[in-house]
Order: structure tokens, then C-alpha cells, then sequence
């Protein structure tokens, strides 16, 4: 995974810097952008998608929340709202999770990382897309030394069905036999190394 | 283009250089200077015409079927695919071995999916051996007994009874894809393995794979090409002879 862009958008650089250094503490690899103004976040997604915002919900002007919202969730982009006030927070903007002015080191890292690691894992999961869930279950099930009728009878699905998936994933992947499948699923992590036999 | 016995031995190694494996099948040693297919051949006693029909085959995959390769003695052919078997067994697979085992050893990052590798290898080879110990304990005795018969004036029971029992259409339909694991093995280095550190070695161990691939692919259309279609038709005959139903 490349670098974990960040945007940092508060007006207090006392907050800014804060948060910062509690970043600074977690082994990956980032850049942080600050900002300091609605009109200059909007300009910063114009361009480009940064992975996470952190940012003060209540400092984004009326008239750009409905854009930035869009942009937001169309690119899929972590949000983390940034509460310095109890009584402010758009409902408008998905947040993924919230940090309080008062909160600790320990929990503004908890809810940081926890957010970087989803990224990681969304991207893992970009990477293998090339064969569908279901299909996935399939090779797992193989891999496991399942027959057809066993896995059509565990998947709730007919002896047919599983045949026509194993053609698709053959034809996908490249790989035919079953021991191929079982190296397959193991590098991608559908199943693990002691799981087999 | 089609090998001849007058194009010189050397042009056709550099032509497709795979072709020195066929060459050691046939015990033609390196150094021919500019001697002709033929005149290496006749040095080396191989029949010149079958070498001829086999490197074309092994060059040009769509050269196959010629009638002529079916009208060589069956020992001809099975005595080539035998030392064929030998290649594999006693040169290519454990070359392929001992370089994955070396991966295994050089790899810093990766060490727990190399011996994935290995283990789909060594499982191969015992496919492999099988493969092979089949054709030579069962189909090729088969085809020289059902050749013998075919030249004999009489056609005894007991020849007629083996035929019963086992026939080259069994083995038709039993002769497997055993270069089939090779092309999932091939694919999983090239499409889903993280890179191992030693990319020369990763290298060196796909081009391993594709030689073995093509040479048992080659190997299997005489195989099914040429042995069982002359086989077939041997059977037919006997059967005529013997005053039974084709
Ligand atoms: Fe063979
Ligand atoms: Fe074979």
C-alpha cells in the first residue's frame, strides 16, 4: 500500500499539531495535509483523494457540505469527525468514527489506526477481486478437500451449481486441480496453512 | 519450416534450441560441425527417418498426424517415448527439485510459500512416476505383444484373451493430462505469488516449467497421436484374422 494521506483540517494549530504528533506514533507510512479553511478543503478534494480526513465538521461551510459529502462517498474516504463542541455534528457527512477534544492519547490512537487498518484491508481486498465471494467459498471448500456434493450440500446450492462455479474459477484463475486451488486459497488467505489436511 | 535430412544438424538447434533435449533422447552428442541431420544420425545409428518425424512433431506442434510415424516398428517408438520417461524422471525432475529446494533455502521472506511449491511438486512427481510406471508396466507390453500377433501367421487364444481383458481404448480414455498440474504450477508463480527476494531463480525455475510442460505435451501426442491410433488399428486387423467381428 502506498503512503496514507491525511488531512488534518482544523483552525487551532495547538489541535493541529496535537494530533499530529499522536499520528506520528503510528508505524504507517502517511502524509498530513493541513487545512485551514472550508474553501481550501474543497480545492484539496477537487484535486485530489486523500485516504482519511480528520476535520472539525463545524468549521465546513453550509454550502460546500452537500459537495464535500458527495465527494466523500463517492471516493470512500474515512471521515473522522473532529468535536470540539458537543452541540455541533452534521448528520449529512458519513462519519466513521469521532474524536472528542477531551479524549486521551490512547483513544484518539485507537480510533486513528483503526481507520488506517481498514484501509489496508479494503485495499487486500481490491487486489484479489478477481474471482466473486461466492466463488471465494468455493475454493475454500476445495481447498478443505470437500467433493461437489459436499459443498453443494454445505452451500445449500445444486451439485450443477458447484460444477458451473468450478469452471468459472478454472477459467479465471488458470488453475485446475485441486491442489493448485489449495495453494491458491492459502496465498490468499482464504484459508490457512494448518487448516489443510 | 520442416527439418529435412539434408539441413545441418547444428541449424536445427539453433532453430529451436528446446530440440536438444530430443536430441540426448536419441543419444546424439554436441559437436556435429557441419555435418547433415543425416550423416549424424547414421553416425549415432538412429533411423534417421524416425528422428526426422519426431524433432518435426516436437518443433511444429500442427505437423502432426502424418500416416508415416504410424509405420515404424512399435518398439521404435515405445523404446523414444521409454527413454522420454527417463529424461523426465532421472534429469528434468530432479533439476526442477533441486531448484525450488534452493529457493527454498535463498528466501528470506517467503520461505512458508516455496515449500507450497515444493509440495505440489513432489506431490506431481509422484503422479508423475505413476504415470509413467503404468505405460511401461502395462500399455507398452501390451502394444509389442498386440504388434507380435499382428505379424504372426496364427492368431493363438491367448493373445485374443488379453485383448478381452485390456485394450489400447482403455488406455485411450485412461491416459490422463499429466502436463495439466505443471500449467497450474506455472500460473501460480506467474499470477499470485508475492515475489520471492531470488527473482533470477523464480526465473529460471518458469522456464524450467514451460520446457518440461512442452516436452510432456509432445511426448503425450505421440502417445495418443501415433501409439494408439497404429495400436487400434493392429487390433482390427488381428481380430479380421482371427475370423472375429471388427
Ligand atoms: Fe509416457
Ligand atoms: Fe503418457
Amino acid at each position: 500500500m502506498l503512503k496514507v494521506q491525511i488531512i488534518l483540517f482544523d483552525k487551532s494549530v495547538l489541535i493541529q499539531h496535537g494530533l499530529s504528533s499522536v499520528i506520528e506514533k503510528i508505524p504507517v507510512a502517511h502524509t498530513i495535509h493541513f487545512i485551514n479553511s472550508s474553501d481550501e478543503l474543497l480545492s484539496f478534494l477537487n484535486t485530489s483523494v486523500p485516504d482519511l480526513i480528520i476535520s472539525n465538521t463545524e468549521l465546513i461551510e453550509k454550502k460546500h457540505i452537500k459537495l464535500i459529502q458527495e465527494i466523500i462517498e463517492k471516493e470512500k474516504i474515512k471521515y473522522i469527525s473532529l468535536q470540539t463542541d458537543k452541540t455541533y455534528n452534521s448528520d449529512s457527512i458519513p462519519t466513521a468514527d469521532t474524536i472528542e477534544l477531551n479524549s486521551n492519547e490512547n483513544e484518539i490512537l485507537e480510533i486513528i489506526s483503526m481507520q488506517i487498518g481498514s484501509l489496508e484491508k479494503e485495499d487486500k481486498s481490491k487486489k484479489k477481486e478477481i474471482i466473486s465471494t461466492r466463488e471465494e467459498n468455493i475454493v475454500r471448500e476445495i481447498a478443505m478437500g470437500l467433493s461437489n456434493k459436499e459443498i453443494a450440500d454445505k452451500l445449500f446450492i445444486s451439485q450443477h451449481t458447484v460444477i458451473t462455479h468450478r469452471k468459472n474459477i478454472t477459467r479465471k484463475l488458470g488453475i485446475k486441480s485441486v491442489s493448485g486451488l489449495t495453494i491458491y486459497a492459502i496465498l490468499n488467505n482464504l484459508i490457512r496453512m494448518d487448516e489443510v489436511e | 519450416m520442416v527439418i529435412t535430412k539434408d539441413i545441418k544438424m547444428a541449424d536445427v538447434i539453433h532453430m529451436n534450441h528446446f530440440s536438444l533435449s530430443i536430441l540426448e533422447r536419441f543419444g546424439i552428442e554436441l559437436g556435429f560441425g557441419d555435418k547433415s541431420v543425416d550423416e549424424t544420425c547414421k553416425i549415432y545409428n538412429v533411423d534417421t527417418d524416425f528422428f526426422l518425424e519426431i524433432i518435426n512433431a516436437f518443433i511444429h506442434t500442427e505437423y502432426f498426424p502424418k500416416k508415416q510415424l504410424q509405420n515404424f516398428p512399435v518398439k521404435l517408438i515405445t523404446d523414444y517415448l521409454q527413454k522420454t520417461h527417463n529424461y523426465y524422471m532421472q534429469i528434468k525432475v530432479p533439476e526442477i527439485e533441486s531448484l525450488i529446494e534452493e529457493m527454498v533455502l535463498s528466501c528470506s521472506t517467503q520461505k512458508e510459500n516455496i515449500n507450497l511449491l515444493k509440495r505440489f511438486f513432489s506431490e506431481y512427481k509422484e503422479e508423475l512416476k505413476n504415470h509413467i510406471q503404468r505405460e511401461e508396466k502395462v500399455v507398452f507390453p501390451y502394444t509389442q505383444l498386440i504388434e507380435n500377433a499382428f505379424y504372426s501367421d496364427k492368431i493363438d487364444k491367448q493373445t485374443l484373451r488379453q485383448m478381452d481383458e485390456y485394450s489400447i481404448d482403455i488406455f485411450e480414455k485412461e491416459h490422463d493430462n499429466i502436463e495439466e498440474k505443471l500449467y497450474d504450477l506455472k500460473n501460480i508463480i506467474i499470477k499470485y505469488l508475492p515475489q520471492p527476494n531470488n527473482k533470477t531463480l523464480c526465473n529460471k525455475l518458469l522456464h524450467e516449467l514451460f520446457g518440461l510442460e512442452k516436452d510432456i505435451n509432445d511426448h503425450s501426442r505421440i502417445e495418443d497421436k501415433v501409439l494408439v491410433p497404429k495400436i487400434l488399428e493392429m487390433e482390427k486387423g488381428i481380430r479380421k484374422k482371427a475370423g472375429l467381428k471388427v
